[in-house]
């Protein structure tokens, strides 16, 4: 019994490693959150209540969940954060809405992005950002309002240019 | 510990030169009986009064008892420490020292004062029994030595020792070897006194021969005597710990043939170094550790030429090393720690080829570590912790054969190690953690042959631990705090001399096999916790018989706990294995481990019932945490104070079942008990009530029964009380009742059975924090009377049969800190509480930066936070953990009449409002706008109407926006924030109009336009190109797959699209030239 520890336990490993995010943890939208709060600079402590100790990220400011505790708004527009975004919010599979417009984000729009197929409204207008814009999921229906005053370059014509073109 | 070696070594040398002297003295006598017969009898008189013990003399190397030679009817002057006069046969000398001496010297009626010829006196290293010194030791004009030291002889000392005008040297010290602890060492030290100065001075005026004074840990207790400077043959002075005070003089460096000044400890002693020494100067030893001295080190230090041991350490001395320090130094030792040193300190410093000791430590110093050490160095102890200093690990350290200690600890140090060191085979301690080391830990610091202790925590280091040579001598490893990788090295296992490992808070991982500890016979101290350890816990850790300290907490292991021998563990002290994925029953035998003070092994799928029985009684249990498992119940044989010594008790989160009778009753000293989130049935016994120590009880969300015992109101202490959540009736005690149990922070009884009315004795409760009696049956009117409660954040009354107007508050401050307010579901009637809003202080503060957040927690105890569940965004939700910053008032489902005051505007700092299902009327007051931090507004099923006010939309932080079922009309405001609303924020307002609704709004009604700086961006939507896309795959080039084609994809252009489109394809262009360049190349 105890011999057979060792191998189920490398054996196991790949495996739970090639899972999506979400079945590791039970509070991997948070986690996801907690990792952009850690990219950002948050001078006037808007981000102050994302603890990422809680079971959900529910009770944060700025963020709505459905009654499934699932992430379905980030309302940080005119927060005065700066930093850059990652590819963790990929994980917010619910969001439906991501406002960040009028704050100072840099580099480029996380490629993850595209697969939050729920999205409904994104603006990152009046930002640093740089790149290209994406034109996946999503990202076929936004307006280029969302995008405006930034260093954008778009929108990305798959395969022709890398996304961090102009960077 | 080796300045107090050096400072001891003087002492040493003087008794054997003493020694010496009498030997030769003995030699010289004849054969006939030399001795006088009454110093002969006094001297075995003397001999009467002691027994011998080890003890006595337990400092001495050499020790033994010289007294046994002394026998009655054979000469004293060939007796073992005497020494006599050829001559006259008078005893002259007399050395006791280290002789295991124990009794007590009768001091007026003492046999040694017939020995008037003495010349020289040793009683040091026995043990005297608080004795005082016979005063006729004043009469022994001849005396020349006078030494009784360590003797424990105490009281004053007699001024007639002043008349001894031939002294040559005194000591009358009584070192400390170990720090001072108690008894034990008062005991076993000199006590004397000497009252104030004029006492010392007296003393020693009369010393004129004076060479060597020793008045260690005597309690001068006053300034240095003027009268000191006159002893000009002084060359030792050692004032060790005397509780000198003010000025010191400054001309005691000036003595002519001082060679040894040791002021240590004397913390009220205040001084600086003079600005010129000597150039004779004979000054060997300076000490003026744990003093008062302060300024700067001048540069005339330097002319202390024979200058060998320099200590300055824990004083006031600030400023720069001078170079000169080290220009021709001699300097042997130089401890400059604990001052306000800063600056680089000179490279001259590293040029003194005697140094074998040096402490920059606790300082500010700064600069790189010099790295050309050279090979000619003697430096066996190098202490510079806790600086500034920069770069990378000085790799010629390694020239440093003789170093034994080196501690470059809490500095900025940067860079990875070097990968090879040759030499320090002589290291026994290294500290190089908590700087910013990185990359990955070479071999040399696992492998040098003499290491004992390794300290590489709080730095970057990355990679796995290499391999350890099975020969090396380690006993202590720690690495916490890094970003190590892999699995913990099986050589580790092979340390034999391992005491303690700690590689904490890695990335480590794997399993740790099963037996691999038992090779590491000697571990005490296991720390493993925050990696990614999996597995099973090996059984052979918990057969390390000197174990005490195991941590195994936030790792990945697996399987049960095996621990099934009951004696073997008896030092066992400290047990974590919390957060991991452990199953099964918690083993009966780890209640078997008799040491056991703190039991962690809370956050585990731990299951089933626990089997307590006799062996069960822990008396040194103190925490006790099993929370977070799923435990079922306790099987015990019912005893009281079963662990007679618990704190702290947490079975919070499990499955017990069962009534609450049946859990182990809490002894006196509990102060911590929850039993959370259970299914225990049963009622509440009274025992609570009378555990003196309690502050904290969590009885929450289970089922009990029954009434609230009343006497709970009688806990002096009780600081938390939640029982929310569980089927209890009756009425709430009258907590606070009594002038000594107002200690109340936390009340929560909500979803109860409570009925009655609130507790008029709550306006006593001056420290509560959080008043939760929520969704219960209470029967009152609105509480103004807690409205002086100077702390209260969180008021809760929901759902209850509350009723009549809220009304005015009696005086300004009403509620003040009051952040949390919801008293929804009730029955309340009247106008909204509009003059109570301009009370609530806390929320009208507009702290849009909130830079003063913190948690609600217990004052006492701040991990524990205050929890509350709430209605925000739409949803219930139960806030873990309260902000102070986190405003919400809930008013929702009452009757209330009348319309919005235009007061609602002052509640600036608010986060969520929520007004729905009342009679309000009237329109939405544009005041509301100011809510700036405003996430959820409800104001849904009222009779409101009008417009909603454009300036709503300025509203950048609102999430949740409920309107519907009220009598608005006009067109639905625009803005991005608002565009991102559904239209279930509208229904049942037959009147409204435009986005998001399916009814457009007709050209005659007017169009509320917010105004621009609201949201630049609002109108731009109307300037729209239609540039359609899509993507299909063409060949292009060498094979990449691309196209482009316009198509019928909506997309609302502008015109700087196209351009941006040009862009794209010259960038493509000047990317593949690049490319092409780079391929030249």
């Amino acid at each position: 019994m105890d011999s057979s520890y060792p191998s189920l336990c490398v054996l196991l490993l790949p495996i739970l490693l090639s899972l999506p995010f979400p079945s590791l943890s039970t509070n991997s939208e948070g986690n996801a959150l907690y990792a952009l709060r850690s990219r950002l600079s948050d001078p006037t402590n808007v981000l102050q209540s994302w603890d990422p100790t809680l079971v959900n990220p529910c009770t944060w400011f700025h963020v709505t969940c459905d009654s499934n505790n699932h992430v379905i708004r980030l309302d940080l527009g005119n927060s005065n954060i700066s930093g850059t975004l990652g590819p963790e919010l990929g994980q917010l599979q619910h969001l439906q809405y991501l406002r960040l417009n009028n704050n100072k984000l840099t580099g480029t729009i996380p490629r993850e992005l595209t697969a939050l197929s729920n999205l409904k409204v994104f603006d990152v207008s009046n930002n640093d950002l740089c790149g290209t814009i994406p034109v996946d999921g999503p990202f076929s229906t936004f307006p280029m309002e969302s995008y405006e005053n930034n260093r954008l370059n778009g929108p990305e014509l798959q395969g022709l240019v890398s996304y961090d073109f102009g960077c | 510990m080796m300045m107090r070696f050096l400072k001891l070594f003087p002492s040493i040398m003087f008794l054997l030169l003493v020694y010496f002297s009498f030997a030769l003295a003995n030699s010289s006598s004849s054969l006939r009986q030399l001795c006088l017969s009454d110093e002969n009898r006094a001297l075995l008189q003397f001999r009467q009064l002691f027994l011998f013990d080890l003890n006595a003399s337990r400092w001495c190397y050499r020790k033994y008892a010289k007294m046994v030679s002394w026998k009655e009817g054979t000469d004293c002057c060939r007796w073992d420490g005497i020494a006599c006069d050829a001559i006259t046969g008078h005893v002259i000398g007399l050395d006791l020292s280290c002789s295991l001496l124990h009794g007590t010297i009768y001091s007026h009626n003492c046999s040694l004062c017939h020995l008037s010829h003495l010349q020289s006196l040793n009683l040091a290293f026995n043990d005297f029994n608080n004795s005082r010194i016979p005063p006729c030791f004043g009469s022994f004009t001849s005396l020349i030595h006078l030494n009784l030291s360590y003797s424990n002889f105490s009281g004053e000392i007699p001024p007639q020792l002043s008349h001894l005008s031939k002294l040559v040297s005194l000591d009358i010290s009584s070192f400390f070897l170990t720090p001072r602890c108690g008894r034990f060492f008062h005991n076993f030290s000199n006590d004397y006194n000497l009252h104030s100065a004029s006492s010392l001075e007296r003393l020693i005026h009369n010393f004129t021969q004076l060479r060597h004074l020793n008045l260690d840990e005597v309690s001068v207790n006053s300034i240095i005597p003027k009268s000191l400077m006159n002893l000009s043959a002084l060359n030792y002075l050692s004032l060790w710990d005397c509780g000198l005070q003010n000025k010191i003089p400054a001309d005691i460096f000036h003595l002519p043939n001082l060679q040894h000044l040791d002021l240590t400890f004397n913390p009220k002693l205040i001084g600086k170094l003079p600005e010129f020494f000597n150039d004779s100067s004979p000054l060997r030893l300076v000490s003026l550790a744990a003093t008062n001295f302060y300024g700067e080190i001048p540069n005339a230090i330097a002319q202390l030429k024979s200058l060998e041991y320099l200590d300055l350490g824990s004083a006031n001395f600030s400023g720069c090393i001078p170079e000169s320090l080290g220009n021709n130094s001699k300097l042997s030792v130089l401890f400059l720690d604990n001052n306000h040193f800063g600056g680089e300190p000179p490279s001259s410093l590293w040029r003194i080829e005697t140094l074998t000791g040096i402490s920059l430590s606790l300082n500010t110093f700064e600069g790189q570590i010099p790295n050309n050490f050279s090979t000619h160095g003697v430096l066996s102890y190098l202490e510079l912790f806790d600086n500034s200093f920069t770069g990378q690990f000085p790799h010629s350290i390694d020239n440093l054969a003789q170093l034994q200690y080196l501690d470059l600890s809490h500095n900025k140090l940067s860079g990875p190690l070097p990968s090879q060191v040759f030499g320090l085979s002589n290291l026994t301690h290294l500290d190089i953690g908590n700087n910013f080391l990185n990359g990955t830990i070479p071999s040399w610091p696992l492998t040098l042959p003499s290491l004992k202790e390794l300290w590489l925590d709080g730095n970057q280091l990355t990679g796995s631990i290499n391999q350890l040579h099975t020969s090396s001598k380690l006993q202590s490893i720690s690495s916490s705090n890094n970003n190590l990788r892999g699995p913990i090295p099986t050589s580790i296992f092979n340390l034999r001399d391992l005491i303690a490992l700690d590689l904490s808070s890695n990335n480590l991982s794997g399993i740790i096999k099963l037996d691999s500890f038992s090779k590491l016979r000697h571990l005490q101290y296991i720390f493993l916790s925050n990696n990614n350890l999996c597995g099973p816990i090996p059984t052979s850790i918990f057969n390390l018989r000197d174990l005490i300290e195991l941590d195994l907490s936030s790792n990945n292991l697996s399987g049960i706990i095996k621990l099934d021998s009951y004696s073997k563990h008896r030092q066992l002290r400290y047990i974590s294995l919390s957060n991991n994925n452990l199953c099964g029953p918690i083993p009966t035998s780890i209640f078997s481990l008799r040491e056991l003070v703190q039991l962690d092994l809370s956050s585990n799928n731990l299951s089933g019932t626990m089997k307590l029985d006799s062996f069960s009684k822990l008396r040194s249990l103190n925490y006790l945490n099993l929370s977070h498992n799923s435990l079922t119940g306790f099987q015990l044989i019912p005893t009281s104070n079963m662990w007679p010594s618990l704190v702290f008790l947490d079975l919070n989160s499990n499955k017990l079942q069962g009534s609450l009778g049946s859990l182990p009753i809490p002894s006196e000293t509990i102060m911590y008990y929850s039993v959370a989130n259970n299914q225990l049935t049963g009622e509440i016994s009274p025992c609570f009530c009378n555990k003196s120590n309690l502050e904290f009880l969590d009885l929450s969300n289970n089922n009990l029964k029954g009434a609230i015992p009343s006497c709970l109101s009688n806990s002096s202490i009780l600081s938390v009380l939640n029982l929310q959540h569980n089927a209890l009736d009756g009425a709430i005690p009258r907590m606070c009742s009594q002038a000594n149990g107002i200690s109340l922070e936390t009340l929560d009884l909500s979803y109860n059975q409570l009925q009655g009315q609130l507790p008029r004795s709550l306006a006593h409760c001056k420290f509560l924090q959080l008043l939760n009696l929520g969704n219960n049956m209470l029967v009152d009117t609105f509480p103004t009377w807690l409205a002086t409660l100077p702390k209260l954040q969180v008021l809760v009354l929901r759902h209850n049969r509350l009723h009549g107007s809220i009304g005015k508050p009696r005086s300004e401050v009403a509620f003040a800190k009051l952040n949390i307010i919801d008293i929804s579901d009730n029955n309340f009637t009247g106008t909204l509480p509009s003059d109570y809003f301009k009370s609530w202080h806390s929320m009208t503060a507009n702290d849009r930066n909130r830079s003063n957040w913190k948690f609600l927690t217990m004052s006492s105890r701040r991990f524990y936070s205050y929890t509350v569940t709430l209605i925000d965004k739409g949803l219930e939700m139960e806030l873990v953990k309260i902000l102070n910053t986190f405003k919400v008032v809930d008013l929702s489902n009452n009757n209330f009449q009348g319309e919005i005051p235009k007061s609602i505007g002052q509640l600036k700092a608010l986060c969520a409002l929520n007004f729905s299902n009342n009679h309000l009327t009237g329109s939405i007051p544009t005041e509301l706008a100011k809510l700036k931090n405003l996430e959820s507004l409800d104001l849904a099923r009222n009779n409101l109407s009008g417009i909603i006010p454009p300036e709503l939309a300025s509203l950048t932080f609102l999430e949740v926006l409920d309107l519907s079922h009220n009598h608005l009309e006009g067109s639905i405001p625009r803005s991005r924030q608002f565009d991102t609303f559904p239209n279930t924020s509208y229904l049942g307002n037959p009147g409204l109009c435009g986005f998001p609704l399916s009814k457009p709004c007709g050209e005659t009604e007017v169009t509320p336009q917010p105004s621009p700086k609201l949201d630049q961006t609002q109108n731009l939507e109307s300037i729209i190109y239609d540039f359609d896309w899509k993507v299909v795959s063409i060949g292009y080039g060498c094979g990449m797959a691309v196209g482009v084609i316009m198509g019928n994809y909506i997309y609302n252009w502008k015109q700087e699209a196209i351009a941006r489109f040009f862009r794209v394809r010259l960038g493509r262009h000047s990317k593949r030239l690049s490319t092409r360049r780079r391929g030249r190349k």
